[in-house]
């Protein structure tokens, strides 16, 4: 009796001791990278090399670059970075950044700081780049840390990419905007119409809230006067609301800047262009040039371009985000417009004078 | 280990015919030695494992490109008479699995994936027998018995340069009654179909995401009713450990 009962106990504890799957099953990790890095007054994505461990940020004019503090910095799971992601560094040289994995192993990666003209214009303004996604469909850039962005991720779950490249000629390339009628199954969930929208930001579907996945913004700290850029314009018809009902409507594009401050906890807007189409067909590129309203906006401006939080900065509050839109239908935020309507871009840029 | 309800009426039915058989021999061996008795000891052990490993399993939402899946239990169990018909004992089971997968999800996102969990049961009973037969072959008995459970699970997600470990660390106690039929086919093995009719579980399960603690559960059943799907079929061996 004692031998067996001290038989199953002694076994129990031994399992009870060794056998149980603890935390750190798999080991200590061994990731160590730099995931995304923004300093304070950068100006559009970072760029990280991974193979040779260079990071590479470009800041506005007006910033110091001798002291200069990371506004983010994200980093492996389980790692650790020294300096830490708070403390103010000098970037006008090259600065170092050790990242410490759970294992204790440790890689080092160099910060190069540039500083842009006071008058900058956008990463591939021109449009004449794009690369391919995963799932097949092209975008608007070199790769996926683009400033550039499209819905396209959202409407081919339902239907195909409707911004593609365009070619104009040679190397020249635009970007061809299409509303599409996503049918009676994205219909009946409110979501028939998918206008086309390229934007600067991130595009992550949120297939709860499709209104949620776009990420308007990038850095940016300049100052411009005016934008520029060619179109080329030709409603779509039936329109149609978001549940497929026919309105007797006539679509319009929209194309607009937006200058925030987004220190705070609310965005506030310092700037905006607004460029609404008329309802006739372009059919040859147009160039329009459209003012930058800096401070609120006057009382005769449609409601449409004020901002939806109704705060404005003052005039002496500097610039930090910038959002650039283009949409093949003007209320395509409702999931309504006309079906097939098609907006060309090409070569958007900033006036500063 | 479970059984279908034909399966189980199959077992019965079986059961019942050897018992009847068994009694009849019995009768006319009246001095042989009770299957069971004070000072014997009884001792039972199973045992299982599965291996499945599968390329581009469609999930729906995502596929699984590459999987394995492993596992393995095993359950050592016995006791002592202390009387006749009362024995006390002691059981020990152990689960543990193993996944390791690659999924793709609609947006080309891949995942790699693995998962180790372990089930610890160790728990401690009294065995009440009531004979149907007088050379004890055929019995009634009831299990009432306390279990503590430690279930512990980890999974590791790296995707998109990213490491998910969630750690879910859950113990449970149980108490509870399992009546059954037992009938001894072979000398000293026996056959015993139970079923949990009444029992109370209280348990707490934590889950950690990268070391921070994310939420803790506490969970109090009490359960009066009869599971019939729950039926647990064993075997055991019964013998002496001092001579009579």
């Amino acid at each position: 009796m004692k031998f067996y009962s001290s038989l199953i106990t002694v076994v129990a504890l031994i399992f009870l001791i060794v056998s149980c799957v603890q935390e750190d099953h798999f080991g200590a990790s061994s990731e160590k990278k730099i995931i995304s890095f923004s300093l304070q007054g950068q100006v559009g994505n970072a760029t990280i090399d991974e193979e040779q461990r260079v990071i590479k940020v470009t800041i506005g004019a007006s910033e110091d670059i001798t002291s200069l503090v990371p506004t983010e910095i994200v980093i492996s799971t389980f790692a650790r970075i020294e300096p830490g992601p708070n403390e103010t560094n000098d970037f006008s040289q090259a600065a170092l950044y050790e990242v410490t994995a759970e294992d204790g192993t440790s890689a080092e990666y160099t910060v190069e700081v540039m500083q842009e003209g006071s008058e900058p214009q956008l990463d591939n303004s021109s449009l004449d780049n794009w690369y391919s996604t995963p799932k097949g469909y092209q975008e608007p850039g070199n790769d996926a840390n683009s400033i550039w962005a499209t819905g396209n991720a959202g409407t081919v779950t339902l239907g195909s990419p409707n911004v593609t490249p365009l070619l104009i000629s040679g190397n020249d390339q635009a970007a061809k905007l299409v509303t599409l009628d996503l049918g009676n199954l994205a219909g009946a969930i409110g979501q028939r119409i998918a206008a086309g929208s390229l934007f600067t930001g991130k595009f992550q579907l949120d297939i709860a809230n499709p209104l949620n996945s776009t990420k308007f913004g990038i850095p940016f700290s300049a100052r411009p006067r005016k934008f520029s850029v060619k179109y080329a314009y030709s409603p779509g018809s039936p329109y149609l609301n978001k549940n497929g009902q026919a309105l007797a409507k006539k679509d319009s594009c929209d194309i607009y800047v937006l200058l925030e401050n987004r220190e705070g906890v609310e965005p506030k807007r310092v700037a905006t262009g607004w460029f609404r189409s008329g309802e006739e067909k372009i059919d040859q590129f147009y160039i329009i040039t459209t003012d930058l309203v800096y401070g609120q906006l006057g009382a005769n401006v449609p409601e449409y371009q004020k901002p939806s939080n109704g705060l404005y900065a003052s005039s002496n509050e500097k610039v930090t985000h910038l959002t650039v839109v283009f949409s093949s239908s003007y209320n395509g935020a409702l999931f309504e417009g006309g079906t097939n309507s098609t907006l060309v871009v090409d070569d958007f840029f900033f006036i500063y004078n | 280990m479970r059984v279908s309800i034909m399966q189980l009426v199959k077992l019965l039915f079986v059961t019942v015919f050897i018992s009847g058989g068994t009694y009849t021999v019995a009768q006319d061996e009246s001095d042989k030695k009770p299957p069971y008795d004070k000072d014997y000891v009884f001792f039972g052990a199973t045992g299982g494992a599965s291996l499945r490993e599968s390329e581009n399993e469609n999930a729906l939402v995502f596929i699984i490109k590459d999987q394995q899946k492993k596992g393995y239990n095993f359950l050592v169990t016995g006791g002592y008479f202390l009387k006749p018909t009362l024995a006390l004992g002691g059981a020990v089971r152990y689960d543990e699995s193993r996944i390791t997968k690659v999924t793709e999800d609609t947006d080309g996102i891949t995942a790699d994936i693995q998962e180790a969990g372990s089930v610890l049961t160790t728990s401690a009973y009294g065995k009440f027998f009531i004979p149907l037969t007088p050379n004890k072959r055929f019995n009634l008995y009831t299990i009432a018995g306390l279990a503590w459970v430690a279930d512990r699970y980890v999974v590791e997600n790296y995707s998109q340069n990213l490491l998910t470990r969630t750690y879910t660390n859950k113990n449970t106690i149980q108490l509870g009654l399992t009546p059954g039929i037992q009938v001894f086919v072979v000398d000293g093995f026996a056959t015993e179909v139970g079923v949990n009719v009444a029992g109370f579980s209280g348990s707490r399960k934590n889950v950690t995401e990268n070391g921070v603690a994310n939420s803790a559960v506490n969970t109090f059943d009490l359960d009066l009713k009869i599971n019939i799907l729950s039926l647990n079929i064993s075997f055991y061996y019964y013998f002496p450990i001092s001579k009579k």
